[in-house]
């Protein structure tokens, strides 16, 4: 009895050594000699599915060209997208499955800001950067931590861009029409920042929840307040039906404004020009394939002729996130750290994306790339642009 | 004055739509004793049909109409003779889990075939607009609303004077006695669920030019259920009355309440009533003695 004690004590003796030296020796996590691993708990089948599959599609898009090209420090990205659904559990899951098991290096583009939000704190005990989500929550990359990187015009920019652009044009009465989720808030709290500054408030605030089909009565009570100006803080869909319910119901002067979400070809495709005269706000604005550098002219026609449609702005939000962290990596060497990698990130200044946005800089104590906004509007089922780059803070 | 006409305008577009849905609740659950929970995925399932008939084939909106209605209803056919008439005389329990299931492959079938960006659906009549004494009528609403009003008139018909309407009335009071009397119980289920696969794509087609067509859809589904309830399960005018209520209710509750009212009334409608009136307004439904 005493024997066999005493040898599974020895066993385990052993095995903690083994371990421990192991782990002296390990390198960084998500890198081997042969490639680096990225996680994204992304939506393929959920309600923000639309955006999630086009940042998925082209993520790997770039991920293929930057392998093909020979990898990075002879190493290839290899790329993980787990479904999460639009589900703050799924998401929770997916990123522990992507933490545990497959040990990422870095994660990026997971859709949605509660998401972000439940899924952070176990990126941060893991030491694992949060790069470029699709959430474009103020909270993605401020206040500042080390390992929250987000590089276009948030939510609170974009409104608050548009917000500026209204005030301009003389409107005094602005009310919001919000989903009732931190996203939606979000979204209403930068409109209130930005009227805050003209001496202005929001006069009338209604909500919905985000698989609401009817916005009747929400339009009803806005028009009885008088509102001149309606922030949406909806997605695609509840825009529609907002902006639709509105002016079916002969509500025409009143001007809606939404962010990037509405920024999006089902909004402005809407039959019969139902969403004509629509303003969206955006911190990627797509120039018409002609106007975009010779990258993005590439990129364009090999993500339509693999997925059969145009690159949205979430595909160009992620193409461009891969891109970046190409660059960084890059730039940290051979023997790449998760700390040089950082450095490397907040290093980068200057950068001009392949669609020809405002250029990005980051610094120790700034991580969002670029804050201006670019106001447009929808005519004849496409966008124009009516203002920008905008940024608000000038 | 003209908000409130206002408002009973869009509840009765709306409620029309769950009066539909809680239409193809009570048929299938008189006849065959099931609770259908996917009623609001072949509503859905219908929608994504016809769009696709319209967008992919050029169909004509009336043609895409008819064929939508027409494959639904051979749809919900085949579900009832290979999947549900298995689970006839199981528990309760199994009944409603598989069409729970049911519902949650229709809805990532939909994603898988239909992807998941919100179709536009083009209806002829889908930006017109009325002005009647001040409330602006939108022609979506109307169609809504005449649709119901010929759905529902065709069923009547069919049931009070078709000798298979007739047929499907005996069977739903007495399946042996029925069967006896050699009407061929099984194919009349499978019917009446063809039945109700048509009536939820007709809904689901009346309403898309409002919703835009995604696999949200469904979610009309759940409040449909609580207009089915509200009328009294069993009852068929009681669930056409139970859908406008709710829609009404809807409307009212989130112009004049607190803001969010509008997503619970329909639930606590559905609660006060089960505490109040259990078998429903217009319930028919006996107790089970024991």
């Amino acid at each position: 009895m005493k024997a066999r004690n005493l040898l599974t004590s020895t066993l385990a003796a052993l095995a903690l050594a083994l371990s421990s030296s192991g782990a002296s020796q390990a390198q960084t996590r998500g890198v081997t000699d042969t490639e680096v691993i990225i996680g994204s708990a992304g939506d393929l089948s959920g309600p923000a599915a639309n955006n999630g599959l086009a940042s998925a599609h082209a993520m790997q898009l770039r991920v293929d060209e930057i392998n093909a090209a020979g990898g990075i420090h002879g190493r290839k990205l290899r790329l993980i997208v787990e479904d999460a659904q639009y589900q703050v559990p799924r998401a929770v899951q997916a990123a522990n499955k992507l933490i545990n098991r497959d040990k990422i290096f870095a994660m990026i583009g997971t859709v949605g800001t509660p998401q972000n939000n439940a899924v952070f704190p176990l990126l941060e005990q893991n030491n694992i950067p949060s790069l470029f989500p699709l959430s474009q929550a103020r909270v993605m990359w401020s206040p500042v931590n080390k390992l929250k990187f987000q590089f276009n015009a948030d939510y609170r920019d974009q409104v608050g861009g548009a917000v500026k652009y209204m005030v301009d044009q003389k409107k005094t009465k602005f009310c919001a029409e919000y989903q009732d989720t931190d996203f939606g808030k979000d979204i209403v709290t930068g409109a209130e920042e930005e009227l805050k500054k003209a001496g202005l408030s929001i006069v009338a605030k209604s909500t919905h929840k985000p698989t609401d089909t009817d916005l009747g009565t929400q339009m009803i009570n806005l028009r009885k307040a008088g509102c001149e100006v309606v922030v949406l803080g909806t997605l695609g869909r509840d825009a529609i039906i907002a902006y639709t319910t509105a002016r079916r119901a002969g509500w025409t002067d009143v001007e809606f404004i939404g962010v990037s979400p509405t920024y999006d070809p089902a909004v402005s495709g809407v039959p019969d020009g139902g969403t004509d005269g629509l303003y969206a706000s955006t911190g990627v604005w797509i120039k018409p394939r002609e106007e975009m550098p010779e990258a993005g002219r590439q990129m364009f026609d090999k993500y339509k002729a693999a997925y059969g449609s145009e690159p949205t702005v979430s595909a160009m939000i992620s193409y461009i996130g891969i891109d970046l962290i190409a660059i960084a990596l890059e730039k940290a060497g051979k023997d790449v750290t998760t700390e040089s990698f950082l450095a490397a990130l907040e290093s980068i200044k200057d950068y001009n994306d392949a669609f020809g946005n405002p250029p990005q800089n980051y610094s120790a104590d700034n991580h969002q790339g670029s804050n201006a906004a670019f106001v447009t509007r929808v005519k004849g089922g496409a966008y124009e642009l009516i203002a920008g780059p905008i940024s608000h803070t000038d | 004055m003209t908000e409130l006409s206002q408002l009973i305008v869009y509840g009765l577009a709306t409620g029309c739509i769950y009066s539909l849905i809680a239409l193809g609740f009570v048929l299938i659950y008189k006849a065959t004793e099931m609770v259908n929970f996917a009623q609001g995925d072949l509503l859905m399932l219908g929608a994504f049909v016809a769009v696709t008939f319209i967008l992919t084939l050029g169909l004509s909106y009336w043609l895409a109409f008819i064929l939508a209605v027409i494959v639904m209803a051979a749809f919900s056919y085949g579900l009832d003779a290979v999947v549900l008439r298995r689970v006839i005389g199981q528990p309760q329990f199994s009944v409603v889990m598989l069409t729970i299931g049911l519902g949650f492959i229709f809805r990532a079938g939909a994603t898988m075939i239909w992807g998941t960006e919100p179709y536009n659906f083009p209806a002829p009549f889908s930006s017109g607009v009325s002005v009647v004494g001040g409330v602006v009528i939108s022609h979506v609403a109307i169609s809504i609303v005449v649709g119901t009003v010929v759905l529902c008139s065709i069923l009547w018909a069919f049931f009070r004077f078709s000798k298979l309407g007739v047929a499907m009335q005996a069977a739903s009071q007495n399946q042996l006695a029925a069967y006896y009397m050699g009407v061929p119980v099984k194919r009349i289920f499978s019917l009446i669920w063809a039945i109700s696969g048509g009536v939820a794509a007709v809904a689901g087609i009346l309403i898309a030019p409002l919703t835009l067509v995604d696999n949200t859809m469904s979610m009309l589904g759940l409040k449909a259920f609580a207009a089915a309830v509200l009328g009294g399960f069993g009852s068929i005018p009681g669930a056409l009355v139970g859908g406008i209520l709710i829609g009404m209710i809807e409307q009212v509750s989130g112009a004049y309440f607190i803001d969010g009212s509008k997503d619970i009334a329909a639930y606590a409608t559905l609660l006060l009533v089960l505490l109040l009136r259990p078998q429903g307004l217009f319930g028919a439904v006996g107790r089970k003695k024991v």
